[in-house]
């Protein structure tokens, strides 16, 4: 914290005097000191033909040193990445670079550069709190590809729950700020009085709205770092609770709610959350973790209103979280301990993991997946409830993985079952089929035929083994199929 | 005509040599006029312009109708006075005017009878002598085939008649628009004029009416035809007395074409017969004791192919949909012969018509005001796919997909006898603060009450619990209450407020 850099006061000194001066004021040379350059050479996964390495791309992203050893950027910088290359301001060297952690549903991640010659000269960046709305930030990085840092400064304009597009599933807390952020400034640093308070990671495309950038506020990046502190990432814990707002009089007056503003009640506890068990329907939720909680599910941490999520997002697994509740109009306490839940996963973007696929007698067999509903487009009516009635309606617990017939590769061994494709798969030969690995397993036997019933349909698919081994090896020529399965 | 035709196409294409061609025609036209007005006379003499200003419920808002449209078709004169169009002519029609194509004069008309899955209605001159000086035209009842001529029948304003040459493309069974039931359709290729009022255009061989048109598409060339067999089924159903309908089966089935699971089955090859996926619980099939899984070999003497086809006398190959729904009437026995566990039975199947309205989710509610009842502000009335249309063309995507997943497999989910009460959405007031996001909900319960129909609902308001009324959904927010006693004013406040015409609407009286 020295003098203000020129090259940002430089032709807008007006505006600069119009706002507070210890707001502003950035030293961009020490920041300069820590900002990276990351180049990521990357192989997007193809589900189209998931034999196939996939395809090949190039992108440029930001990121920031945190300590004599580590790099701070966003997951999708480095996501689905073969290759990594980082750089310094006004160093011409390229080092290698690899990926020690990564959080695909809060969108960061932690690099290191084996060789220590990289880390000499620079600066460690520390974290700040949340900024107060209106304050201003300013946003470091090497948006739109350029090899020189860039410094662009906005006000905090919001402060909410939002979902992050890498997973597209995860909502956490975001900061919206007005400073134009770019493609290639993801991953950089947000700084206010010398530290960082967020790290730049979305914004909108096109014309739907302009000025508005977000970071990811330091609540999330502080959980983040301290989850990976044990060498491996757990992820976030899920409550696994819906609940409904009780801003109505008619509703309070039937549960016969004391006076006051607070309370929601609990619709809905999900089977595969960390409350099931200990919360049920009806319950009115009074506080958490001592926070009382507003009519509307919002409580004040640190002087803000934030979702009462918010209390959980911050904790770890084998956690507990604390709730006052009113059952049967008596007052009383419960703690949840707090897991993670798998089924969830399915919703979530999947990255750096192979497509998992069985191509049997030209048919190709997939998990749903989030993935899988993109890469296809489908819109399959079927598919989609199932897909979004995966947790809600426990369909998990049947089908922990639903097995998709996703494509066909025409041969003769499997004319006319084209009607089948999207269909999901039930039994093989009257053995349920809950995951891919049972598919795989249930070929892998050599009974004189394959029934293969699939959910909802009434006609099966009979595959005759004779017919499928001279099938095989002509399939696998004829479409350059490389391998036949990938199982994990 | 066919010199002309493809002179007028020619124009579109070259823009020069336009006026000399244009000269062409005309000289062409007066000499061609004199010939074919002797020739066709017999046929404009059966046909009547037909305006329809008709208005669409909004079925958003229920209480309230869209603004009126209008829409122009010729109808065709048939016997015994009356007039024959399509039903997508008359729909949720307001007034229909009758135009005579000579003289101009008109005359309102009434629908006799509608059928919306057979897209076909016969109208009615409120002036019995309106149709005197025209001559009824019959339908034509010999053989088609792929190639034969007809004439498709536009009019200017004026009543100059234009006439499209069209040649039959494709026989084929495919669904209809209405309730998606497949039908008998010809496909033919024609090339038709830029006029107002082809809503409905009628298709002539000879002096005969060959078919209504269903659809065109003026990129391609072509358009669909409701053909000789659907219209003489219909017009033989109202003749008979009561109207009944096309009858069903009610079975859906897959071709059975895969040589490995023929062998799975034991089904002799040389057999032919479909799949059998799925029987409507309480329809014919199942009546009669068809099961899924069983194989479809033969209706009556007409053996059917492994997809699904049998040798109709006059067409061909067709799919059997042809000879349940219009080779058959209702009440008719059909005898199925099946194979099932290896073995050939047969199953004398008493075939019956599906009203839209008794299916749980109606495929369609047309000429009827939609019901529903809003309480409190909760905006409540029975799921239809017509609500999913209100979507617009593309609801089948922007649509809500739990309830098209519910109208797709509304057989295997729901008992016939029941509806699905929704929440479509809350209208706002003071006593529904809190609730006002909520729509797209499955009503099930009220005062612990189960809720099958719209009907149930005033019922078990009448039985408060506590002083509140208990609204129960099959998804979240599972359980709302509402004040009992301020419900009343509530209403009140609400109906003002939004300019209600009623709070609720019940067709019939209960």
């Amino acid at each position: 914290m020295k003098n203000i850099k020129l090259n940002l006061i430089r032709g807008s000194i007006i505006s600069l005097l119009m706002v507070p001066l210890g707001y502003a004021r950035l030293d961009a040379e020490f920041v300069r000191k820590s900002l990276v350059r990351i180049l990521v050479t990357s192989q997007t996964l193809d589900y189209h033909a998931p034999w196939n390495p996939g395809r090949i791309g190039r992108s440029v992203g930001s990121g920031f040193i945190i300590s004599e050893t580590q790099i701070l950027t966003n997951a999708h910088v480095v996501s689905n990445a073969k290759f990594i290359i980082v750089d310094k301001d006004g160093d011409p060297k390229k080092y290698a670079a690899r990926v020690l952690h990564i959080a695909h549903d809060c969108d960061l991640a932690v690099l290191t550069v084996d060789d220590p010659a990289f880390f000499i000269g620079t600066n460690s960046l520390e974290f700040g709190p949340i900024p107060e709305l209106h304050s201003t930030v300013t946003a470091c990085g090497y948006p739109i590809g350029g090899q020189r840092m860039s410094v662009t400064r906005g006000v905090v304009s919001r402060v909410e729950f939002r979902t992050y597009s890498h997973s597209g599933l995860d909502s956490h807390l975001t900061i919206q700020i007005d400073a134009a952020i770019n493609p290639g400034n993801s991953g950089g640093p947000v700084m206010q009085d010398g530290k960082v308070v967020g790290v730049a990671f979305q914004g909108y495309s096109g014309s739907v709205a302009q000025n508005t950038g977000y970071m990811i506020p330091t609540p999330v990046i502080g959980r983040f770092l301290d989850d990976i502190r044990d060498t491996t990432y757990d992820g976030y814990v899920e409550l696994g609770v819906n609940y409904h707002n009780l801003l109505n009089p008619s509703y309070r007056a039937r549960l016969k709610l004391p006076e006051g503003p607070g309370g929601v009640v609990v619709t809905t506890v999900l089977k595969a959350g960390s409350a099931y068990g200990v919360l049920e329907p009806g319950d009115v939720l009074l506080s958490i973790d001592g926070h009382p909680i507003n009519a509307d599910g919002h409580i004040r941490i640190g002087g803000k209103y934030v979702q009462l999520e918010e209390v959980v997002e911050r904790k770890f697994h084998g956690d507990e979280v604390k709730f006052e509740i009113i059952r049967n109009n008596e007052k009383l306490e419960r703690n949840v301990p707090l897991k993670g839940a798998w089924p969830f996963a399915i919703f979530a973007r999947d990255y750096d993991r192979k497509p998992e696929f069985v191509l049997f007698a030209g048919l190709l067999f997939q998990p749903l997946s989030h993935n899988l509903l993109t890469a296809y487009k489908n819109t399959d009516l079927d598919l989609n409830h199932y897909y979004s009635r995966f947790v809600s309606d426990e369909i998990y617990r049947d089908h922990p993985e639903i097995i998709v017939l996703s494509a066909i590769l025409r041969d003769p061994v499997n004319t006319h079952c084209e009607d089948l494709v999207n269909a999901m798969v039930d039994e093989v030969n009257g053995r349920k089929i809950k995951t891919l690995k049972d598919l795989a397993n249930a070929f892998d036997r050599k009974p004189d035929r394959y029934v293969i019933k699939m959910i909802g349909k009434g006609k099966p698919i009979v595959l005759e083994l004779n017919e499928v081994e001279i099938a095989q090896n002509n399939i696998k020529q004829r479409y350059g199929i490389v391998s036949e399965q990938f199982v994990e | 005509m066919q010199l002309w035709r493809i002179r007028l196409s020619t124009i579109r294409h070259t823009g020069i040599r336009v006026v000399t061609l244009v000269l062409g025609l005309l000289i062409g036209m007066n000499s061609m006029t004199s010939t074919a007005t002797e020739a066709n006379k017999r046929i404009i003499n059966g046909l009547v312009r037909i305006k329809v200003t008709s208005q669409r419920y909004d079925f958003f808002r229920p209480w309230k109708k869209k603004s009126p449209e209008s829409r122009e078709g010729i109808g065709t004169v048939i016997s015994r006075n009356r007039i024959l169009a399509t039903a997508a002519l008359i729909e949720n029609s307001n007034y229909i005017e009758l135009n005579r194509i000579g003289d101009g004069e008109k005359c309102p008309a009434v629908v006799e009878q509608v059928d919306y899955s057979a897209n076909l209605a016969v109208l009615v001159p409120t002036d019995p002598e309106f149709l005197r000086q025209t001559r009824p035209l019959s339908v034509f009842s010999r053989k088609i085939k792929v190639g034969d001529s007809f004439l498709a029948w536009q009019f200017e304003a004026n009543g100059t008649p234009l006439i499209a040459d069209a040649e039959l493309k494709e026989i084929e069974v495919k669904p209809y628009p209405y309730d998606f039931v497949p039908h008998l359709v010809f496909r033919v290729k024609t090339v038709l004029s830029q006029v107002s009022g082809s809503y409905t255009l009628p298709v002539t061989k000879g002096n005969k009416l060959i078919g209504l048109m269903m659809g065109h598409n003026q990129g391609g060339q072509t358009m669909t035809l409701i053909p000789p067999p659907i219209i003489t089924h219909f017009l033989n159903d109202l003749d008979d007395g009561d109207y009944d309908g096309f009858p069903l089966a009610g079975f859906s089935f897959s071709p059975l074409e895969n040589k490995q699971l023929r062998r799975f089955l034991e089904v002799h090859d040389e057999d032919g017969g479909i799949f059998i996926d799925k029987v409507r619980p309480g329809g014919p099939a199942d009546n009669a004791g068809l099961r899924a899984g069983d194989v479809l070999l033969a209706i009556d003497q007409h053996n059917i192919d492994k997809s699904g086809q049998y040798i109709d006398r006059d067409y061909g190959k067709l799919l059997i949909a042809h000879l349940i729904t219009t080779r058959s009437y209702e009440g008719d026995f059909r005898r199925f012969r099946i194979f099932r566990d290896k073995k050939e039975t047969v199953f004398d199947v008493h075939l019956n018509s599906l009203n839209s309205e008794d299916y749980p989710i109606p495929p369609f509610v047309i000429d009827q005001a939609p019901e529903y009842m809003i309480v409190g502000g909760l905006v409540l009335r029975e799921l239809s796919v017509q609500f999913l249309k209100e979507w617009g063309a593309n609801w089948r995507t922007t649509a809500p997909r739990n309830f098209q997943f519910y109208a797709h497999h509304q057989w295997d989910l729901y008992s016939p006898e029941r509806k699905i009460v929704i929440l479509s959405e809350v209208l706002a007031s003071e006593g529904n603060i809190g609730y006002q996001g909520l729509h797209s909900l499955v009503v099930t319960d009220i005062n612990g009450k189960k809720i099958t129909r719209l009907r149930d609902i005033p019922t078990a308001l009448g039985h408060p619990m506590d002083g509140f009324h208990k609204i129960e959904f099959a998804d979240d927010p599972k359980t709302i209450y509402l004040d009992s006693s301020s419900l009343e004013r509530e209403n009140r406040i609400i109906q003002k407020r939004f300019e209600l015409p009623a709070l609720a609407r019940f067709n019939q009286p209960e």
